[in-house]
């Protein structure tokens, strides 16, 4: 019976102390249990692996050579990251402007579509003037895009949610048509746009590798984006009408206007993520442009807690995840609906453990009488 | 029997991150008797009834039950050893029936088909034993706040209460509906049940208890018995100092006419047919308080979404410094000296999830000191927080923390000081001491009196009647949408009351 209220207590002190030690080491307390989430998000991948008769450890080695273990890959990461991190700034700019924007995936597609009408059809610009112009009509498309779903809630107040996830196959289906009509090369027998003109390609910035300028403009974009949300006046009203409608209209914000704001900048990052990827990656629009980037922005998003540190760092894993699952199918054959399930599993590992974060925060430093 | 310790608490300590919430209570509570826990808000009377519920836990001490100690309190035990707490806020849902709500999350021998006549069977029996008159039929969202309440305690005692908790209960209540369920704690009380009532108002615990406890910053400071005690020793007690009973306010210098209602209707856009506002004409003037007195949910809240231009009235006429701002928008207004001060401090007038600081421009932020135009000044808005801070006697741990951290009485501050500190001229105040203690109460009494000595035209709307008396020049009426009647802090209460009540009616004009 002592022994019991012995242990009782010193568990009860090995508590306070992890407490103390969690409060006064937030940061490094939250990053510490995503990491452990995907240690074991991983371990039961790799349990998973082994049922189907592949080594487990060569399988998850690869997901690391492929994705940073080499040049090429590394490039590869780095510039997969490029579009996703596009896509989750805008679901984060939404999200705190207080609307639901999933329709990042179409804005990619109509940023695109704005930008390789620049960049394939506008001739004789010099290269800095025609990648800016054509990244600026990817952003005017996307905007435009997000645009009409803003207007029919402003208007008719229908819900966001499904206008823009609608859009999305609206999006698809014109870049189908533009493919195989207008913006078909007379000469080709591919279902593809017309090719971006050399001046409107955005320079390597790693030899031998696909990692473009792009790169470096996104993370400028991603402090812009910040700088916004909570160093200017507008951010500042955006954030009020996100968090409380009712307390923006009782100081006097104009909150159509601020709506309209919010969602060209949401459908703006989407479209120059667009833009960007075609001038930057793959210099032709295809059916099959966007691979996802709108929808995998919300689980960065998220997974990030729209905070800036933790987008770009989400961003960089999903990267990872993505490149180096591709490794993992080629050098250990481990089966591609498998690997499906692994980051699936990552994902809700590391959104629960988000929780278990938010939990332990309040418990060490809310709290009130 | 009534002298039979029920429940004792013992040595209770409580910590929160910064907070000591209850440092070594102990107190017993005796079988049958109506105890009153006194005191202030963040004094820790909640916190110690969820401690007992089993929200919280505890850091040291025990809980005994009739002696037995009682241990892993869990708010399923707590219904177990029948304890029923009424939350301030009612958990009910109202789209839902009063007979659904009270069988929510209960089981019944019968299958599903027939449940619900079970449960009316069963609920209506313990509602006629304890002689509550209730219709099981109506929605929640239907009924009275009196009656939900009543709902709440009828859900606790089906539940098999033995032990009622009541935080706050009269807060949203008028007099008349406290005064109802005062009978009906006393009937209860007669018929068995112990109750412990948590309340800050001196009158009606010395009205309803028979025992008080009093707690000030987490600690017991005494608990007396209500005949050796009287309401000033209360107060003493609970502030720990001399509370003023009444304001010497001095005569007001009434100047030019600030605001000037005329005709003033609002139709319920869902109901053509119904007024929420009607006929509603009055004038406040420079230096002036004027109160506008009624019980909740009579169009004072619309009032005051039209005055402060949240929304357009359907017909008549507001005109603020000789200028018609009938269609004008709020941040015009704000532009022309108007402040306002909502009552829901929580939802409207304050960002919950933003921090103090981002709390005090909510209205200013794109004017100069705070922006430059492209960005905000995080110096001058931390300067401007900082001296907000000090000058209001803000208690918080630092000016970066979200405000939802703070209390009620420390956000209300954080509001007066942020209208306060821009340029007004004329102020909307509603409810302005709701859910605050009495320390908190008199601050802001104080605050707004001090703005009306400074020429600041002021015009009141709130439902606590002695609030009205003590702060008002002059005091209209308001009930169905309607001014009905015009008094001063002269009128007795019981004919006010009466227009309250809507019985009495005369008419008023400009």
């Amino acid at each position: 019976m002592s022994e019991l209220t012995n242990i009782k207590q010193t568990s009860s002190t090995f508590k306070e102390t992890m407490l103390r030690f969690a409060k006064n080491n937030m940061g490094f307390v939250s990053v510490f249990i995503s990491v452990m989430a995907i240690l074991f998000a991983l371990l039961i991948g790799a349990l998973l692996i082994s049922l189907v008769g592949i080594d487990p450890w060569e399988a998850i080695s690869y997901l690391w050579k492929g994705s940073f273990g080499n040049r090429y890959g590394f490039g590869e990461t780095l510039t997969r990251f490029v579009p996703l991190l596009f896509s989750s700034l805008s679901f984060t700019v939404a999200h705190k402007s207080g609307f639901f924007n999933v329709g990042a995936e179409g804005q990619i597609l109509a940023g695109a579509i704005g930008a390789v009408l620049v960049a394939a059809y506008v001739e004789g610009l010099p290269p800095v003037l025609h990648v800016t112009l054509a990244i600026l009509a990817g952003v005017l498309f996307g905007a435009i895009w997000a645009g009409i779903a803003g207007v029919l809630k402003i208007l008719l107040g229908s819900n966001e949610l499904i206008n823009t996830m609608m859009l999305n196959y609206v999006a698809v289906l014109l870049v189908e048509y533009l493919i195989h009509g207008p913006l078909k090369p007379a000469d080709s027998y591919l279902y593809v746009s017309a090719t971006i003109l050399p001046s409107a390609k955005l320079p390597i910035i790693l030899s031998k590798t696909p990692l473009h300028l792009g790169f470096v403009i996104s993370l400028v974009v991603t402090v812009g984006v910040f700088y916004l949300l909570y160093r200017t006046p507008v951010g500042y009203q955006m954030r009020m009408v996100g968090a409380n409608l009712k307390a923006a209209s009782y100081a006097g914000v104009n909150i159509v206007g601020v709506t309209i704001v919010a969602l060209v900048t949401t459908g703006g990052l989407a479209g120059m993520g667009g833009a960007i990827e075609l001038l930057g990656t793959q210099y032709k629009v295809s059916n099959g442009f966007s691979l996802g980037y709108g929808y995998d922005g919300i689980g960065v998003a998220v997974m990030g807690r729209y905070h800036p540190v933790g987008i770009v760092l989400s961003t960089l894993l999903f990267s990872v995840i993505r490149v180096g699952m591709g490794a993992m199918q080629r050098g250990a054959g481990v089966p591609f609906p498998l690997l499906n399930v692994i980051q699936g599993l990552i994902i809700i590992f590391v959104i629960a453990s988000g929780y278990l974060t938010n939990k332990l925060s309040e418990t060490v430093i809310g709290g009130r009488a | 029997m009534p002298d039979q310790v029920y429940l004792t608490f013992k040595n209770i300590r409580k910590s929160f991150p910064g907070v000591i919430a209850l440092d070594d209570v102990s107190l017993d509570i005796h079988r049958g008797e109506i105890h009153a826990l006194l005191g202030e808000n963040g004094a820790g009377k909640s916190t110690l009834m969820n401690v007992l519920c089993g929200l919280y836990h505890q850091d040291s001490g025990e809980i005994y039950f009739e002696g037995e100690k009682y241990e892993h309190n869990t708010p399923k035990n707590a219904i177990a050893h029948g304890i029923g707490m009424i939350h301030q806020h009612f958990m009910l849902i109202p789209n839902f029936t009063v007979l659904e709500n009270i069988m929510l999350g209960q089981t019944s021998p019968k299958p599903p088909s027939l449940e619900k006549e079970y449960f009316r069977r069963e609920i209506l029996k313990v509602a006629d034993k304890f002689g509550i008159t209730v219709d099981l039929d109506k929605l929640v969202e239907e009924i009275s706040v009196g009656m939900m309440q009543k709902i709440e305690i009828l859900k606790a005692l089906y539940k098999g209460a033995e032990l009622l908790i009541l935080d706050e209960p009269t807060s949203v209540l008028t007099p008349q509906e406290s005064q109802e369920l005062f009978k009906m704690l006393t009937d209860l009380n007669q018929k068995g049940t112990t109750i412990i009532f948590i309340s800050h108002k001196l009158n009606e615990v010395m009205q309803i208890s028979e025992r008080i406890s009093v707690l000030r910053d987490g600690k017991l400071v005494a608990t007396v018995n209500k005949k050796d005690t009287n309401q000033h020793e209360l107060s003493k007690l609970m502030v720990g100092r001399e509370v003023i009973g009444k304001y010497d306010k001095g005569e007001s210098k009434c100047g030019q006419e600030v605001l000037r209602i005329e005709d003033l209707a609002l139709k319920d856009h869902h109901n053509l047919h119904r007024n929420l506002l009607h006929n509603i004409s009055f004038r406040v003037c420079e230096g002036e308080i004027v109160g506008i007195a009624g019980v909740d949910e009579n169009g004072q809240k619309e009032l005051a979404e039209i005055i402060s231009g949240l929304r357009k009235p359907t017909s008549g006429r507001i005109t603020m410094f000789d200028k018609d701002v009938t269609q004008a928008t709020t941040r015009q207004l704000i532009e022309m000296g108007m402040s306002y001060i909502p009552a829901d401090r929580r939802n409207q007038g304050l960002v919950m999830d933003f921090s103090l600081a981002e709390n005090t421009i909510l209205e200013t932020h794109y004017q100069k000191p705070f922006t430059n135009g492209i960005s905000l000044q995080k110096n001058a808005i931390a300067k401007f927080a900082t001296e907000l801070v000090h000058e209001y006697d803000v208690r918080t741990p630092s000016i970066n923390v979200p405000v939802k951290n703070l209390s009620g009485g420390n956000q209300q501050k954080v509001i007066i000081g942020r209208e306060f500190s821009k340029k007004t001229l004329f102020l909307l105040v509603m409810q302005p001491t709701w859910g605050l203690d009495v320390g908190a109460i008199e601050y802001v009494h104080k605050k707004l009196l001090e703005a009306r000595a400074n020429g600041i035209t002021i015009l009141l709307i709130s439902t606590d009647l002695e609030e009205v008396r003590k702060l008002s020049d002059r005091i209209l009426v308001m009930y169905e949408g309607e001014i009905v009647g015009q008094a001063d802090s002269e009128t007795s209460i019981e004919e006010i009351g009466l227009m309250m009540a809507g019985s009495k009616k005369q008419a008023v004009s400009l």
